[in-house]
């Protein structure tokens, strides 16, 4: 579990966030949701701890996030950026193994090799394991950075946009993939996601921020309702519900 | 700064400049010189001074000039390897014609300067950006390379015996009977005054200078044979005095804005005081020795130019 | 070993036994002695820069950006100039070797830390104009130099100046050992964090992500960044573009991302080039030209060729 406190978080005299309090839950799939500038890539590098809040603490299962040593962080917590190097000779099999470095190193033994093939099986991508990283595309790579991160095995992945620039394939692909991660294999997903139909249909919980601000926080079928979103989007909604899906109908013509 | 204080600091500057040396001379010797003192004057000061006067002038001008062609803020004869080629110019000169005189040299600099700075010019019209900062690295590498083919010809033919302090700029040789070419600048001002519109209206783009009715090809060339010629004079009569044919400009644009016609008095004005001080700085530093002024505006200048690209990046 | 480093390997050996025996006399203890010498300056030129321009590219994400394109190397001379200045010739200090080398590289690791500070971390900045302040300081630095030599003495100013500089005529035997002692120092410092330069190339996130102390490896390469740029300064003189050439040669020809590997094979090209070019100058141009010129000449017309490149895009 996560929680965060009065979390503040200033760039230069610009404040991106404001006294945000949260719990996040473990065991799930968590979306951030908001408009653009809401801060919630900010908030996710601070659980990261890429960067230091302002003011506010944040706890990781009940120790202070800033406690952590590195090296323990790194086992518990994984993240996926938005934007990722492509001119390396590097071979996708190899930045998977990249995945293993908190636990080995760089030395890849027998454990590690067997935690890079499962990550090559649960994305697919046997085929183009010995390509490249600058030949393959870029939903290709984003795939083979997913993989990096699941072969870290940690138990909380946090994800940047991680459908940004992937056809819809790919991003349902990535979406049951995670599911997967949270009911099979007990992890706790946190992904800041752009689409509101995916955050709606694949996470448990969803958190929606607006300028830096929490606007609500709740599990996906409470929150998910017409008067919510327009308070978070400032746009009209028509949502249309079936047995397994819902579909958050926003076009205006 | 009004126009009229601006002529008052260059009289003053200029005044400390002909009286400061290791012979000293004060202020009535001016106006009344003794006979040994009259020669000191006539021989040394005032030429020295004037050339001071006239080559900071010149570079400034130089420099807003090849700015508007290329409409970057960042390219002038430093950074274009204007310099450079003038510099190998005149050691092509040295090495066809080694027993020519002072004409030979000026026409093999300006020739390899206008040439070389023309094939930079052009070459960057296709790619010009406003704000990109690609071309002045490409023409400080530009410069780079021409320098060392320079030093690899000299010190191969043995032309010059020491590359690195050839061509240093220093005023100290500006005596009377060597530096009369100088004043050839005098008319090329004028045409730049001319001219100055023009080169305005290049600054603004190939599209908006065809639709005014504008030669832009015969304007541009104008510039630059402008720029040549000055470059190669001022090469020839002190040396290489690198930067402040970038920092003048760009200062005087932050003050004045970008009208040439306007600024360009300014430009020169600015020019010389700047140039007169930092020699005076050189006389003074290690009196009665001298630093070449090259040395002292080389280093303000790069760190003035600094200060810019610093500010202009935020 | 790939195909590539046993081909380079191989020509390094060929220019070095070449270097050494061509038309010796091998009876000749001054002459072979000298060679020897001449050849194991070059080594450890070649490491340090591959070393340096390598690890450098990695830690500012690009592949344009070398430590003598940023002034490194007239930084260096620049405050041998001013330890004269400060201290005087007479001074203790001063006539150390050691000490004026412990100064000097003082000054570039604090001059490395505030690039990183302010030019390096914040990545959405322009490689170009990073590259342009850096070309311009290193005008500035030199610039200075010139001027504060003069100031010193400008009688003497050509021996200031060649007293300030060894070349490779000039190393005496006890200057290659200290540098051999510190390179070999810190190479055996840095060889445990190859892997986590590897690492370092996926960027500051990933980085930490992966348990690597970003922030804190790249302190201590900078360091050892400054400190390699001075020995070799120290040795031959500024070279400014033959780390921009070797680099990009090195990633040309090499399929890897592995680290040790792509150092291995820079500091071999670079190795081949600059005994190639001192081979040149013994042989062929009869010592007409020093190695600083023809090396930084073919290395700039490399770069400005890059540059053609970049413009064209």
């Amino acid at each position: 579990m996560i929680e965060i406190q009065s979390i503040c978080k200033k760039y230069g005299q610009h404040p991106v966030l404001k006294n945000i309090s949260l719990s996040i839950p473990k065991g799930k799939v968590v979306s951030l949701i908001g408009p653009n500038g809401a801060g919630k890539s900010t908030l996710l590098s601070l659980i990261a701890r890429l960067e230091k809040p302002g003011q506010g603490t944040i706890t990781l299962d009940g120790i202070g996030l800033n406690s952590y040593p590195l090296s323990t962080l790194s086992k518990k917590l994984s993240f996926l950026k938005q934007h990722h190097v492509f001119d390396l000779k590097l071979k996708v099999s190899e930045i998977i193994g990249f995945g293993r470095f908190p636990h080995s190193q760089g030395r890849l033994n027998q454990e590690d090799h067997q935690k890079i093939e499962e990550a090559i099986a649960m994305m697919d991508l046997s085929a183009i394991r010995d390509a490249y990283i600058d030949e393959i595309s870029g939903g290709q790579r984003q795939l083979a950075f997913l993989a990096m991160i699941i072969a870290q095995d940690t138990e909380y992945i946090l994800l940047d946009e991680p459908l940004n620039n992937l056809d819809m394939k790919h991003a349902v692909d990535i979406m049951q993939t995670v599911r997967r991660l949270v009911r099979d294999f007990g992890r706790t997903v946190i992904a800041v996601i752009h689409d509101i139909n995916f955050a709606a249909n694949y996470s448990d919980y969803i958190v929606g921020l607006k300028g830096g601000e929490v606007v609500f926080c709740g599990e996906t079928a409470h929150m998910v309702n017409e008067e919510m979103l327009r308070k978070l989007y400032g746009i009209d909604f028509r949502i249309m519900r079936d047995d397994t899906t819902v579909l958050c109908n926003y076009y205006k013509i | 700064m009004r126009w009229s204080l601006l002529l008052c600091c260059l009289i003053l500057f200029a005044a400390v400049s002909v009286l400061l040396g290791v012979e000293r001379l004060d202020l009535a010797s001016l106006f009344h010189p003794g006979a040994g003192n009259r020669d000191v004057l006539w021989i040394s000061r005032i030429p020295r001074t004037v050339t001071l006067i006239l080559t900071g002038a010149g570079l400034s001008i130089c420099g807003v000039i090849l700015q508007q062609l290329t409409q970057n803020k960042f390219i002038s004869p430093t950074t274009a390897g204007t310099l450079d080629a003038a510099k190998l110019g005149v050691l092509f000169g040295l090495l066809f014609f080694p027993q020519s005189g002072l004409l030979t040299k000026l026409i093999f600099g300006m020739f390899f300067c206008f040439s070389l700075t023309a094939l930079f010019t052009f070459s960057m019209i296709p790619v010009v950006k406003r704000s990109t900062v690609l071309i002045p690295v490409f023409g400080v590498m530009y410069g780079y390379i021409l320098n060392a083919v320079a030093n690899v010809i000299g010190v191969q033919f043995n032309i010059v015996q020491n590359m690195e302090s050839w061509m240093v700029g220093n005023f100290a040789k500006t005596l009377k009977g060597q530096y009369e070419v100088i004043y050839i600048l005098l008319p090329l001002f004028a045409v730049c005054y001319c001219y100055a519109n023009r080169f305005t209206i290049v600054g603004l783009g190939r599209g908006f200078t065809a639709s005014i009715g504008v030669n832009y090809m015969a304007v541009t060339c104008v510039g630059l044979m402008l720029t040549s010629i000055m470059v190669s004079i001022t090469l020839l009569t002190v040396g290489s005095i690198p930067f402040i044919d970038l920092v003048i400009p760009n200062l005087v644009s932050l003050i004045h804005g970008d009208n040439l016609r306007k600024n360009l008095p300014y430009m020169a004005c600015y020019g010389a005081i700047t140039l007169v001080v930092c020699d005076i700085m050189g006389r003074v530093v290690i009196y009665p020795y001298e630093i070449p002024c090259s040395m002292i505006v080389g280093s303000l200048g790069a760190l003035l130019f600094l200060l810019i690209l610093i500010r202009k990046g935020r | 070993m790939s195909r590539q480093a046993v081909i380079i390997n191989l020509a390094a050996l060929l220019m070095m036994v070449l270097f050494v025996f061509f038309r010796a006399d091998i009876s000749d203890v001054f002459i072979m002695t000298g060679r020897l010498e001449r050849l194991f300056t070059l080594v450890l030129v070649s490491l340090t820069l591959a070393y340096s321009t390598i690890v450098f590219q990695t830690i500012s994400a690009n592949r344009i950006l070398t430590p003598s394109l940023m002034g490194y190397e007239h930084l260096f001379v620049l405050s041998q100039v001013l330890m004269l200045m400060a201290l005087g010739s007479g001074s203790e200090l001063v006539r150390s070797k050691v000490w004026s080398f412990v100064f000097s590289t003082a000054i570039m690791t604090a001059y490395s830390f505030a690039l990183y500070v302010l030019l390096f971390r914040n990545h959405k900045k322009n490689v170009y104009y990073i590259l342009l302040i850096g070309l311009v300081l290193g005008m500035f630095f030199s610039a200075t130099t010139q001027f504060l030599q003069m100031a010193i003495d400008p009688n003497e100013y050509g021996y200031v100046q060649s007293a300030m500089f060894s070349s490779l005529g000039r190393t005496s035997i006890d200057t290659l050992a200290i540098a051999l002692l510190v390179v070999a120092a810190l190479l055996l410092y840095v060889k445990r964090y190859f892997r986590y330069l590897d690492v370092l190339s996926l960027g500051r996130e990933y980085a930490l992500g992966l348990g690597v102390d970003y922030d804190d490896l790249v302190r201590k390469q900078l360091l050892a960044i400054s400190v390699l740029v001075s020995v070799s300064t120290a040795l031959v003189g500024p070279i400014t573009f033959v780390g921009i050439f070797v680099s990009g040669i090195t990633y040309r020809l090499s399929a890897t991302a592995s680290h040790a590997r792509i150092i291995g094979l820079a500091a071999g090209i670079a190795l081949i080039l600059m005994t190639g070019a001192q081979f040149a100058i013994e042989h062929i141009l009869n010592y007409r030209h020093s190695l600083s010129v023809l090396i930084n000449l073919l290395g700039g017309s490399y770069f400005f060729v890059l540059m053609i490149k970049q413009l064209r895009k």
